[in-house]
C-alpha cells in the first residue's frame, strides 16, 4: 500500500501533498504544497496562497464553531493527492474525491490544513520517536 | 500608443472578474438565507447531501459536492449558482478555531 512518511517538526505534523482543482475530474495538473494534519479539524481548510493560484472561487459558506462565537466563513472545492513517499519525481498523486474545505485570508507557515475528512479515509500512524506514517489508496 | 491600449484591456478583464465574483458573493448569500430557511424540509430525505441552489431555489441534490458543482456549471453558463451541504453541524476548525476567534 503506498504511504507518505516523515518526522515530527516541531510539534506539528507538516506533510507535502499535492492540490488539484475540481472543475475537470480527468484534469490532474496539481501543483506541490505543505499542509499540516489536524486531527482535531472536522473539515479541511485551503489557505490563500492556494485560492489564488488555482484561480478558485467560492460556491459555499458555512457556520463553523471558533473558540468563542459562530462564524460564516468561505468554502472553497478542491481535490487533495497524496504522492507515495517511495514514488520516482514523475509518478502521478493518488487524488481523492472532492473537498471542500474552509478557508483562512493571512499567510500561514502551510498552506492547507487536513482534517478527519481525508485523513479518516487513510491509515495514520505515529510512534513515539516522532516517526509518522499515513498510508492511503 | 499599443501600450495603454493593452493596459486597458488588462485592467477591464482583471474588473470584470471582480464584478463576477461580487456577483457570485451576493448569490451564495441569498441562496443561503434561503436554504437556512427550508433546511428543516431537506433534512428529512437528504440529510448528508449536497443541494444545487440557484435564484433563491433548491435545483437538486446530490450525494457529493464535486457532483453538486459540476451540475451547476453544466446548468449555468454564467457560473453564478452556489452549493451547501444538507446538515446543521457546525465545523469545527481545530487548530484554526483559536486564529478565528
Amino acid at each position: 500500500m503506498p504511504s507518505l512518511k516523515g518526522a515530527v517538526s516541531g510539534r506539528q505534523i507538516i506533510l507535502p501533498i499535492a492540490v488539484l482543482g475540481s472543475r475537470n475530474p480527468i484534469d490532474l495538473t496539481f501543483i506541490h504544497c505543505n499542509a499540516l494534519l489536524d486531527t482535531g479539524a472536522t473539515s479541511s481548510g485551503i489557505g490563500p496562497k492556494i485560492i489564488s493560484e488555482l484561480s478558485l472561487r467560492s460556491y459555499q459558506k458555512k457556520p463553523l464553531s471558533v473558540a468563542t462565537e459562530m462564524r460564516m466563513v468561505e468554502y472553497y472545492l478542491f481535490r487533495i493527492g497524496f504522492i507515495d513517499s517511495d514514488a520516482t519525481s514523475n509518478m502521478l498523486p493518488y487524488v481523492f474525491a472532492e473537498t471542500d474545505g474552509f478557508s483562512w485570508k493571512e499567510e500561514k507557515s502551510f498552506d492547507l490544513i487536513l482534517g478527519m475528512d481525508v485523513l479518516s479515509q487513510c491509515d495514520f500512524t505515529l510512534k513515539r520517536t516522532g516517526n509518522w506514517e499515513l498510508k492511503f489508496g | 500608443m499599443l501600450i495603454p491600449f493593452f493596459v486597458l484591456g488588462v485592467n477591464l478583464e482583471l474588473r470584470m472578474e471582480d464584478v463576477m465574483l461580487d456577483i457570485l458573493k451576493t448569490e451564495v448569500d441569498h441562496n443561503y438565507d434561503f436554504f437556512q430557511r427550508n433546511i428543516t424540509n431537506y433534512l428529512c430525505e437528504h440529510a448528508g447531501q449536497y443541494v444545487l441552489l440557484k435564484n433563491k431555489a433548491a435545483i437538486n441534490f446530490y450525494d457529493g459536492p464535486g457532483e453538486a458543482y459540476r451540475a451547476g456549471l453544466d446548468l449555468y453558463s454564467d457560473e453564478i449558482f452556489s452549493i451547501q451541504e444538507v446538515t446543521v453541524q457546525p465545523v469545527d476548525l481545530g487548530f484554526m478555531s483559536l486564529a478565528f476567534a
